[in-house]
């Protein structure tokens, strides 16, 4: 962007910020609720850490940024970008290779979001969306139930990755125990969607690890790292805290039940064409 | 002019740009549906930064994808019907245009499970109900809106924070 229209912008921003008023639908649940219940993490009748309850998680529109309950990885460099508004988060800058970056810089969800018309959000999505999570678990599974469009995707503990795998949008998943920490491998994705609101790639070829941490009765230790050579030059992760929320219950969440937006036309459908980038 | 203070004080906002889209993020646990985004048009004017985008909500897509950011609206109407549905609800409005006539709008607002965890519920508004919506029109230029807010006659904000502090929204 030209050095005047960046100012420009800026500035722009900066009187867009101040005239910012709370767009009346989208107040969020409880931006406090009450109080996390406190005492020790809970185990399961055969010893392990037990990760079952409803989970409240900060939405991770952008997961380069910085944000309330979410931490960019630190070693990756600060982004040298002039903040739009003095309430703006700070970023870190992803290591793009040459093909993701030209990705991340042609995406305009105003020609389509695969979101709009319902298509499933894939796991990095869905994990970072801001409805609860419900997690359940017994010895050979651990099942998390997104409220985000009611879907859920299943870890198989100990489990391995089949060979020939078919592709999918949440794609195969298997668990460890490392001590108390539960490390959840995901590949086999179909690389249709995107890893966070804001629109960053990713590839088929993408190898999501999550390590689920249950510090204490109230809180999970988050950790996510992406690994796609293909998109990014080395391995890069995101950091999170999840509340309990045992005031709550999980709801339905039907996105195509009164999809007006999309039903009426007002918005494109966005299902790619194009056979996905590392794609067999 | 409304400043940048939350509705509730551990509520913050952040508007964030990339590219010409931009997004707020309403930090902390519950912010907005995951689906928020907009590309939102930027209007300088001589006269120095009037700025006709604004940042409503919308869950599952581009905001510029559907509505126009330069065409802002408020309606004075009756409630005709509120549906309740995911992923967002949609209030019907009955509204007098510039000539006198009854013109039927369509109303595009929050989603219904953060409403309800914010203790309100489709009963909050019935049929018949005056309302003021202040938003922005579809750009196919039918009677379609994204509402901003939604304001009865004695002030207060339906759908806004929690039902049980209204006033904290305002």
């Amino acid at each position: 962007m030209h050095f005047l229209s960046r100012i420009a912008t800026g500035a722009a921003l900066v009187a867009m910020s101040a005239m910012l008023a709370v767009p009346a639908f989208s107040q969020g649940r409880g931006g406090g609720g009450p109080k996390p219940p406190e005492g020790p993490a809970p185990k399961t009748a055969d010893g392990k850490p037990d990760f079952s309850g409803l989970w409240e998680r900060a939405y991770t529109p952008d997961m380069s940024a910085y944000g309330r309950g979410q931490t960019p990885d630190p070693s990756l460099p600060d982004d040298p970008a002039p903040l739009p508004n003095p309430n703006a988060r700070p970023k870190k800058l992803l290591p793009f290779t040459p093909l993701g970056k030209a990705q991340w810089e042609s995406y305009d969800p105003a020609n389509g979001d695969y979101t709009g018309s319902c298509m499933p959000f894939g796991l990095t999505r869905s994990v970072n969306s801001p409805d609860p999570l419900q997690i359940m678990q017994n010895a050979k599974y651990v099942g998390f139930l997104w409220e985000q469009n009611s879907w859920f995707h299943l870890a198989r503990i100990n489990g391995t990755h089949p060979k020939n795998l078919t592709p999918t949008w949440f794609g195969d998943t298997i668990a460890k125990w490392d001590g108390d920490t539960l490390v959840v491998d995901t590949i086999g994705f179909n690389g249709r969607t995107r890893l966070d609101t804001i629109g960053h790639p990713h590839s088929a070829q993408m190898h999501v690890t999550e390590r689920y941490t249950r510090t204490d009765l109230g809180h999970i230790a988050y950790e996510i790292t992406i690994d796609d050579p293909i998109t990014y030059t080395k391995p890069w992760k995101n950091i999170r805290t999840f509340t309990l929320r045992p005031d709550w219950e999980i709801m339905e969440y039907s996105c195509e039940e009164n999809n007006k937006d999309f039903f009426e036309g007002h918005i494109k459908a966005t299902q790619d064409p194009n056979k996905p980038v590392g794609s067999k | 002019m409304l400043g940048l203070t939350p509705a509730r004080p551990r509520d913050t906002f952040d508007l964030n740009l990339h590219r010409g889209m931009a997004y707020i993020d309403i930090a902390g646990p519950g912010g907005l549906s995951e689906r928020f985004f907009m590309k939102t048009k930027l209007v300088v004017s001589l006269a120095g930064m009037l700025l006709s985008a604004a940042l409503p909500m919308l869950a599952h897509h581009s905001f510029a994808a559907e509505f126009d950011d330069n065409k802002k609206l408020m309606l004075k109407g009756s409630v005709v019907k509120v549906e309740w549905m995911n992923p967002h609800i949609w209030l019907y409005v009955d509204a007098k245009d510039d000539n006198g006539k009854v013109v039927r709008w369509q109303c595009e607002g929050g989603p219904p499970n953060t409403l309800t965890r914010n203790g309100w519920t489709r009963d909050a508004l019935k049929e018949g109900d005056q309302v003021t919506i202040d938003g922005f029109r579809a750009k196919d230029g039918s009677n379609t809106c994204n509402a901003r807010s939604v304001t009865l006659p004695t002030g207060q904000k339906v759908f806004a924070g929690s039902a049980e502090t209204p006033k904290a929204a305002e």
